[in-house]
């Protein structure tokens, strides 16, 4: 049944704010760097946050989301340190922004909320 | 009266007809497919293997010993596996080991969702596993294919199928039309134009729709709204409609461009080739034999048009 009601429910509604995950590696203590997690997703920008959000929100609850983020933070500190990147910690935010027709990465006031979401060290 | 209404019933679902219908269909959608599978190629190894950020739904709950086969592979089997997955949809495009071929995209569909689209769960992958699933016994091969080169010696011989997948496709198809339109008169975030101004400037709006949304007065959003939701409405039954089947086709294929245009979600545009599934197959097939002198020498004679067979 819900297999069958998902190909008639296509876009019922959409979110007030932008949102996306971002990562920080550690480089040596107390110094961190961003990490680009646009090769992580080579689609477009709807399907990479799509992505972004059931990587981290596919179940719900709590515990389930503190999961779900270790998962991906020890599967990005192995990844990163394949390319080359020896972090020593890794720890992730979800990021939500107020949506502007300037363009999505735009912040007019810089009204960005942080949440930390899990840090893991090596 | 009640006899007539049910033999016409039951023709109706499960008449033989001519597959020339399907057998377009199955081309288009297997063109799409492959198109589809060409954009994932680049994205292969972090999409699909064990160098990305790819997790499988099933692995947990499975015995450890089969695990490896759901878990993300190598990027050399990754790449062996999509391979075949693009050669598959070629195959059913081309119409050769056309089963085959189908059942390869059904597991391979199942396996890729378990592994990576189960993060980006979309009701058209869904739309395409159950058409996968009707075109695996419906016969969409028996024209139109190099199935029937290798056993008839030409591309437009023909075999006769039974007409169900056909009616079981455009029923799905008006389904998802109506579930989706119905769903709009009464979900809270359909109620006004605002859902499409910040889809505009949200994660799936492209370049032209944050130029429209700097531009386009908040009003106009409401007779989007408005026109999306008329659209979404009549176009299932106009589909069905012989004189209104024209314009629902244009306005169809427009408002799924716009889609892809505006929010580029683009999947959705396999639903523009897929209209010709409301056409009755002995209508295409006279309008082929019409053009087409190799398909008029056929020697399927019982499903010549009637008004070919007068003309006679």
């Amino acid at each position: 049944m819900l297999f069958s009601y998902a190909m008639m429910a296509p876009y019922q509604g959409y979110e007030r704010l932008n949102a996306g995950l971002s990562a920080e590696g550690q480089i040596t203590e107390g110094e961190w760097e961003p990490i680009n997690l646009d090769p992580y997703f080579p689609v477009i920008r709807g399907e990479s946050h799509m992505r972004q959000f059931f990587m981290i929100y596919e179940g719900s609850g709590t515990t389930l989301e503190q999961q779900m983020a270790t998962r991906t933070a020890e599967k990005l500190l192995q990844l990163e340190h394949n390319r080359g990147h020896p972090y020593t910690a890794i720890r992730l935010w979800w990021n939500q922004w107020e949506p502007s027709p300037a363009g999505y990465e735009h912040q007019p006031d810089k009204q960005l909320y942080r949440r930390p979401l899990i840090t893991i060290h090596e | 009266m009640s006899k007539s209404f049910l033999a016409r019933w039951d023709s109706w679902w499960c008449r033989t007809a001519p597959p020339h219908v399907l057998a377009i269909f199955r081309i288009a959608f297997g063109a799409f497919l492959f198109v589809e599978a060409l954009t994932y190629i680049p994205g292969v190894p972090v999409l699909f293997s064990d160098h990305g950020l790819v997790f499988s739904q099933w692995s947990p709950f499975l015995p450890s010993p089969i695990r490896f086969l759901f878990d993300p592979p190598s990027v050399h089997i990754a790449y062996a596996l999509f391979a075949l997955y693009a050669l598959s949809t070629l195959c059913l495009s081309l119409g050769v080991m056309t089963r085959v071929a189908i059942a390869c995209l059904i597991v391979l569909f199942a396996y890729y969702w378990q592994l990576s689209f189960h993060m980006f769960p979309s009701s058209y992958h869904r739309l395409f596993f159950v058409t996968l699933l009707i075109l695996l016994f419906s016969g969409s091969h028996k024209t139109f294919s190099l199935h029937m080169f290798f056993k008839r010696g030409s591309v437009y011989a023909w075999e006769p199928i039974n007409i169900l997948p056909q009616r079981l496709l455009s029923a799905q198809i008006t389904a998802t039309y109506i579930g989706v339109s119905w769903q709009k008169m009464w979900l809270p975030d359909w109620q006004n134009g605002k859902i499409l101004y910040y889809s505009f400037i949200g994660k799936w709006g492209s370049p032209p729709a944050f130029w429209l949304a700097q531009h386009l007065p908040l009003w106009t959003y409401d007779w989007m709204n408005h026109a999306v939701k008329l659209t979404e409405f009549f176009l299932p039954f106009c589909l069905w409609m012989k004189h209104w089947r024209l314009l629902a086709v244009i306005v169809g294929t427009l408002f799924h461009l716009s889609i892809a245009i505006l929010l580029g979600i683009w999947w959705f545009l396999v639903l523009p080739p897929a209209y010709i599934l409301f056409l009755e197959p002995e209508e295409v097939l006279h309008w082929l034999q019409q053009r087409v002198p190799a398909i008029r020498k056929s020697e399927n004679a019982p499903f010549l048009h009637p008004s070919i067979a007068t003309s006679k």
